[in-house]
């Protein structure tokens, strides 16, 4: 009687063995990098309705984050500033300008600029800028050298297990209350030189939470 | 070992469960193993489901392909932001809101310029900072997607047609302006109680433009019988209130005070006050209150002593009672008053009846002796002259200008009755009628026959539905929400507030005040030049706008002149012939009805509310349905059982109603809720209960005699959640262990103490008699772990600088169920319809449970609210196999919705059943997520899905709220008092407090130091952080 299976049948048990785990760890490892917000998140880099730059204003002309992004320590979003913050300047500068068309527009006609949002965060997962702020966490920790970039993009992944990073650990990331939107300061060099608890201004010691209520709602 | 105490009674839950022939407690959750016996869920059947499966599926595959990022969201920010106003922070307003009589001054919460919650205003004298479900709930009323949204029009063919206000203002203008001219005759006006002193002044510009035109009141909700009263003794204008601070003895004659009856929500703070007890001496000091009434109300379940008796003899009981007092030597009557004891109704007592008045005669008589002030309170129901000898013998005992008070109110436009329309239309004396938000072809009593006499009468309607009327009328028009519109209120103590609107008309609607004034005068003013046009006139060179400002921020005006003028009880003669005419009528024999506003949608104007109408009735715990409560003895006559459908005929009329066996209810005696039975108001009302008022009579609305009542033969469904979420195991008769150590609670066990009471005088002889209900004693409580050796398995590390914990005083909760439509407001709480409230699946994270105890007829009702415990050692926590119900270190039990993958262990494992598990995607039905009711949603809670266990969180969104801000301000601790949470700000009795209990000097903890404190279950070692103060009852030794 004939072979019904020729001979090379014989190694794919073998292979399967040998090639199996290495498929199943190129799945997981796959999942675990390409699914992870480090991958989808991080870079995200949308095209806004006005191309307003980052680095010209907040960078070059080195305008304070808290002159648009005014609520910010008032308020549990900080505000994506009204047309008629654009206005202050440009019904003086630029006034002309085709790129600013879309603000003018809005300015007279009360419709809303549809900005696309870029840090966004999951419904359940509610975050508050106020105590980020009073304890001393800066701009920069969370949204990178904001000052350097034309487009804003994401520069931290925003993912629980990156934010419980720091609520397990948060002095290295605390900086003096006056230097929160300082995009030059350095977490490596000015950070080391820092002491959270030996600071005067502060009058309690940062406890972030790391219960669920903390954050989920 | 302890064992219950004598003192700690036996309570049952509804009459099944007394009898034991309730269904085994395995239906803990029903559908665990008898899914045949559930009722199907309203939209996806099994192969729909199969289908949507696959087609989702094979969206997801298309979809995922091209996208793996979430979708793109937009941020629009305002072109110009308005001054003060800060994106995702909740601004309050100050406004005020209306039923009846009553007026609450409310702050709402407006998110981004939607109003999404409701919260009573500590300025104001009507709410006192409390408010009650009905004002919790209209700011669902707002958002109902079935409101009128446009004008329409009634064409030829007798359908409406949509229109716009351009051809109102100009075809019904000129109808309008054609009747002015004639002087408005043959018109007739139909209002609803009107508080508003600019309505008022316009109103009076109506009578003198319209000089020929009736102005009819229709308004179910009044307390038209109390003013009634109030002018019989008082003169014209004159007007009551009561006061219960203070007071020392309460006699109810059929008055829901605490829960119906005007101003409702200032009383029961008052009554929650008098009952507010520390120690055996204050109780001796405590209230009493007796209560005379035909079904069990909320203020019934709060007497100390209660009599069942029909309606209508109410008023025989007062009079034999005033007989009594009257014969007191010193009890002087005012000048008129010699005759009047010789022309009281001689009514024949029963022996019991004559007990009960006799020792609360002689308790008053010992009151008034003693000083100590009392007040004999006669309920809405009751005719005028009811009422007016009610006050005047408060008068007579001294209670006059100090528990009831009269006013002068000077500004009063003279109104007519329905009856006076029903005979207008009939003799076409009246050819035209305008309702101005009230609803006659509905809620008229059905022997005025106004839903037929009508048609084709009604030339305009203005209202937020197209209801009974609208739908008969030429015009209908859609009126402005309260919280769309400008106006003022004057609370019946004189306390006037502004009207606020929170946000633009959602649908072109206009306030009854600019119609009325757009009718009046032809003039199109809109409210807020009316209102403050008024006011600047009163106020004349005193007004400026900081004044005004100052009233819009307070919500409450101050330092308007006032007439002062306070009438007393004078010239009796009109009392005394009412009395003489009450005395010849015959007493009522035979089944008698009692018509009652419903405690959820009062007279039916809440019907289209969802959280209302899934709101289980405070004693009956029914919802969606109304019924005809009969006593168990009655129900033995008519041999009806629960949901039987009773013929009930009056006067040719007849509605076809179930039956629901009310423990408390006077034999022969039929109690209908009013409200229900609306006809095409909208979805939510649809098929919801029986339409009572077709039995209503003009003449004495509330309380007819003489009914004929049979069994019909049929059925209908109506579902109460008395049995939801029974705490206790009930007997085990297969148990033949011996538990007389008490070490295996719950097994042979007659009764686990979950609510636990006592008298004064059992509180005097046992201070601690609360504690002595646990049964296992504190010290012999022991966790099998340790935390420091077994950290996954030892009660969990409370670290947090602040400890969360709450106390509700059972002596002051009343069970109205305001906290239960608060939490649903505060914490997107989805409805979930009839069929899944049949099958137990309500969502809400507050069940008020009722017990009653005591004779089977006449029993004792006692409410207690369970909600989440917060166990130290929650036993949801260790069975969780995801770690989706975790403690905080701070005795908060969190919840995370987006763990959880809805094993619901944890329901399971909860003892005090208080946890709810989404069956269905509620918050995607169309009564939960609509265009309009998504903008109620409260954006600081996360909306549920499918498959997800939810709870009681105490709140954690304010708790984040207010610890955000401390941090922020760089304190460590959230102040005592800052953090109030939804069930708390909204308790009309103030039973519950919240706060640090790590901390003895907070209010909390020194509540917790009471010695009535006692948690429930803690038995179990759970040690719940949410305890009570054991209730105490003042009843009269005489009569026990």
């Amino acid at each position: 009687m004939p072979a019904i299976f020729p001979r090379w049948t014989n190694k794919i048990p073998l292979a399967i063995g040998l090639l199996g785990p290495l498929a199943l760890a190129g799945v997981v490892g796959g999942i675990w990098y390409y699914f992870s917000p480090k991958f989808t998140d991080v870079g995200y880099r949308p095209r806004q309705p006005v191309p307003f730059s980052h680095k010209l204003h907040a960078g070059d002309m080195g305008m304070d984050c808290r002159y648009c992004h005014n609520t910010v320590e008032r308020a549990a979003v900080a505000a994506v500033p009204a047309s008629q913050t654009c206005m202050n300047c440009h019904s003086q500068v630029k006034t002309e300008s085709p790129r600013l068309k879309l603000v003018r527009d809005s300015y007279t006609t009360g419709e809303p600029i549809p900005w696309v949002r870029v840090h966004q965060l999951p419904d359940y997962a509610f975050f508050d800028h106020r105590p980020h702020l009073a304890a001393g966490v800066g701009c920069s920790s969370c949204h990178g050298r904001i000052d350097q970039m034309t487009i804003v993009e994401m520069d931290q992944p925003l993912s629980m297990g990156w934010c419980l990073d720091c609520h397990r650990n948060p002095e290295p990331s605390l900086r003096p209350r006056d230097q929160i939107t300082n995009m030059a300061w350095d977490i490596e060099t000015d950070g080391k030189a820092y002491d959270a608890a030996k600071d005067p201004t502060r009058t309690r010691q940062v406890q972030p939470p790391e219960h669920c209520s903390g954050c989920h709602r | 070992m302890t064992k219950p105490t004598e003192s700690l009674k036996t309570y049952w839950r509804s009459l099944a469960d007394l009898d034991g022939t309730m269904a085994a407690p395995a239906d803990e959750f029903p559908g665990a193993e008898t899914t045949a016996t559930l009722l199907p869920a309203t939209k996806l059947a099994r192969r729909k489901f199969a289908g949507l499966l696959g087609a989702s599926t094979a969206l997801a595959g298309l979809t995922t392909t091209g996208c793996v990022r979430k979708p793109v969201e937009n941020i629009l920010p305002f072109a110009k932001r308005p001054e003060d106003m800060i994106p995702g922070q909740a601004i309050y307003y100050a406004t005020a809101y209306q039923v009846g009589h009553s007026v609450l001054g409310l702050l709402v919460e407006s998110q981004d310029g939607r109003p999404t919650k409701i919260e009573g205003n500590p300025r104001h004298s009507g709410s006192n900072g409390a408010t009650d479900m009905w004002a919790q709930a209209s700011v669902l009323g707002l958002y109902d997607p079935d409101r009128c949204r446009v004008p329409h029009h009634l064409g030829a063919d007798g359908k409406h047609a949509v229109s716009d206000w351009d051809t109102v203002t100009e075809e019904l203008g000129a109808s309008l302006k054609q009747l002015r001219d004639a002087q408005g005759a043959g018109v007739a006006l139909v209002i609803p109680t009107v508080l508003s002193p600019t309505y008022r002044d316009t109103l009076r510009t109506f009578k003198e433009k319209w000089p020929k035109a009736r102005i009819i009141v229709d308004d179910a909700a009044a307390a038209n019988n109390a003013v009634a009263g109030a002018e019989l003794i008082g003169g014209a204008g004159a007007r009551p209130t009561y006061h219960l601070a203070g007071v020392k003895l309460i006699a109810s004659f059929d008055g829901d005070f605490l829960g119906t009856d005007f101003d409702h929500v200032r009383l029961q703070r008052e009554y929650a006050e008098g009952r507010s007890i520390t120690s055996p001496t204050d109780a001796a000091e405590m209230s009493r209150l007796y209560v005379l009434e035909p079904h069990l109300t909320v203020t019934g379940a709060q007497a100390d002593n209660r009599l069942r008796v029909r309606g209508g003899d109410v008023g025989g009981l007062l009079a034999a009672l005033a007989d009594r007092l009257l014969g007191e030597k010193d009890v002087r009557l005012p000048p008129g008053g010699e005759t009047l004891r010789g022309s009281l109704p001689r009514a024949t007592l029963t022996p019991e009846q004559d007990k009960f008045i006799s020792a609360l005669a002689s308790d008053l008589n010992a009151a008034r002796k003693a000083r100590r002030p009392s007040v004999i309170v006669v309920g809405e129901r009751q005719p005028a002259w009811v009422h007016g000898l009610g006050f005047l013998l408060n008068y007579a005992i001294g209670n006059g200008a100090n528990s009831v008070r009269l006013r002068l109110d000077d500004l009063a436009v003279a109104t007519e009755g329905l009856p006076v329309l029903a005979a207008g239309l009939r003799d076409n004396s009246i050819t035209d009628v305008i309702c101005l938000e009230t609803n006659p072809a509905y809620d008229a009593p059905g022997d005025l026959g106004l839903a037929e006499a009508l048609k084709g009468k009604v030339l305009l309607h203005l209202g937020q539905h197209v209801d009974e009327t609208g739908q008969l009328a030429t015009w209908c028009l859609p009126a402005a929400h309260y919280l769309e519109s400008w106006g003022d209120l004057e609370a019946a103590d004189t306390t006037v507030s502004i009207v606020q609107p929170l946000i633009a008309p959602l649908h072109s609607g206009r306030s009854a005040l600019e119609l009325l004034a757009w009718i009046a005068s032809d003039a199109q003013i809109d409210g807020y030049s009316l209102v403050q046009g008024y006011w600047r006139t009163v106020l004349g060179p005193m007004y400026s706008d900081r004044v005004w400002r100052r009233w819009l921020h307070d919500g409450v005006v101050q330092g308007i002149p006032r007439a002062g003028t306070t009438p007393t009880p004078r010239d009796l003669g009109g009392l005394t012939t009412a009395l003489t005419a009450a005395g010849s009528e015959a007493a009522g024999s035979g089944y008698e009805l009692d018509f009652h506003l419903d405690p959820k949608i009062v007279d039916g104007r809440h019907a289209n509310n969802g959280w209302l109408q899934e709101n289980p009735h405070p004693l009956t715990k029914l919802t969606w349905d109304n019924a005809a409560y009969v006593s168990i003895e009655t129900a033995r006559k008519l041999a009806v059982e629960n949901c039987d459908n009773l013929r009930i005929s009056l006067g040719g009329r007849e509605i076809i109603i179930p039956v629901w066996i009310a423990p408390g209810q006077a034999d022969d005696t039929i109690s209908l809720p009013l409200g229900y039975g609306r006809r095409n108001l909208g979805a939510v009302s649809r098929d919801s209960g029986v339409d009572a008022y077709v039995l209503q009579s003009g003449t004495n609305p509330w309380i007819a005699a003489g009914a004929e009542v049979a069994r019909q033969g049929t059925q209908r469904m109506v579902y109460s959640t008395q049995n939801h979420g029974s705490l206790d195991p009930g007997v085990d008769p297969a148990s033949t262990k011996d538990d007389s150590q008490g070490w295996n609670p719950g097994r042979g066990y007659p009764e686990r103490p979950i609510v636990r009471q006592t008298t004064v005088e059992g509180f005097k002889k046992e201070p601690n008699f609360s504690q002595k209900g646990d049964l296992i004693a504190k010290e012999n409580l022991r966790s099998l772990w340790d935390h420091n050796t077994h950290p996954d398995l030892g009660p969990p590390a409370l670290i947090g600088l602040q400890q969360w914990g709450m106390a509700i005083d059972l002596n002051k909760c009343t069970g109205c169920t305001a906290c239960t439509v608060a939490c649903q407001a505060e914490n997107n709480i989805p409805v979930v319809g009839r069929s899944q409230v049949a099958n137990g699946r309500e969502m809400h994270w507050i069940r008020i449970d009722r017990y009653y105890t005591g004779p089977k007829e006449a029993p004792e009702a006692v409410v207690q609210p369970m909600l989440c415990q917060h166990c130290e050692t929650a036993p949801c926590e260790n069975v969780c196999p995801v770690n989706a119900t975790a403690h905080s270190p701070e005795g908060l039990n969190d919840m995370a919705y987006n763990r959880c993958i809805g094993t619901r262990y944890c329901a399971n494992n909860c003892p005090y059943k208080v946890r709810r598990f989404n069956f269905f995607n509620y918050n995607k039905d169309p009564v939960n997520d609509n265009e309009m009711t998504r903008m109620q949603k409260n954006p600081d809670v996360t909306v549920r899905f499918r498959g997800v266990i939810e709870k009681c969180s105490y709140c954690v969104q304010r708790i984040q709220e207010a610890k955000i801000q401390a941090h922020t301000a760089g304190e460590d601790r959230v102040k005592d008092g800052v953090i109030v949470t939804a069930c708390q700000q909204v308790c009309p009795s103030a039973a519950i407090t919240f706060g640090d209990v790590a901390d003895p000097n907070t209010k909390v903890s020194q509540v917790k130091q009471d010695g009535r404190n006692y948690g429930v279950l803690t038995d179990l070692n759970t040690r719940p952080r949410t305890t009570y103060l054991a209730r105490v009852r003042n009843p009269n030794p005489e009569l026990v």
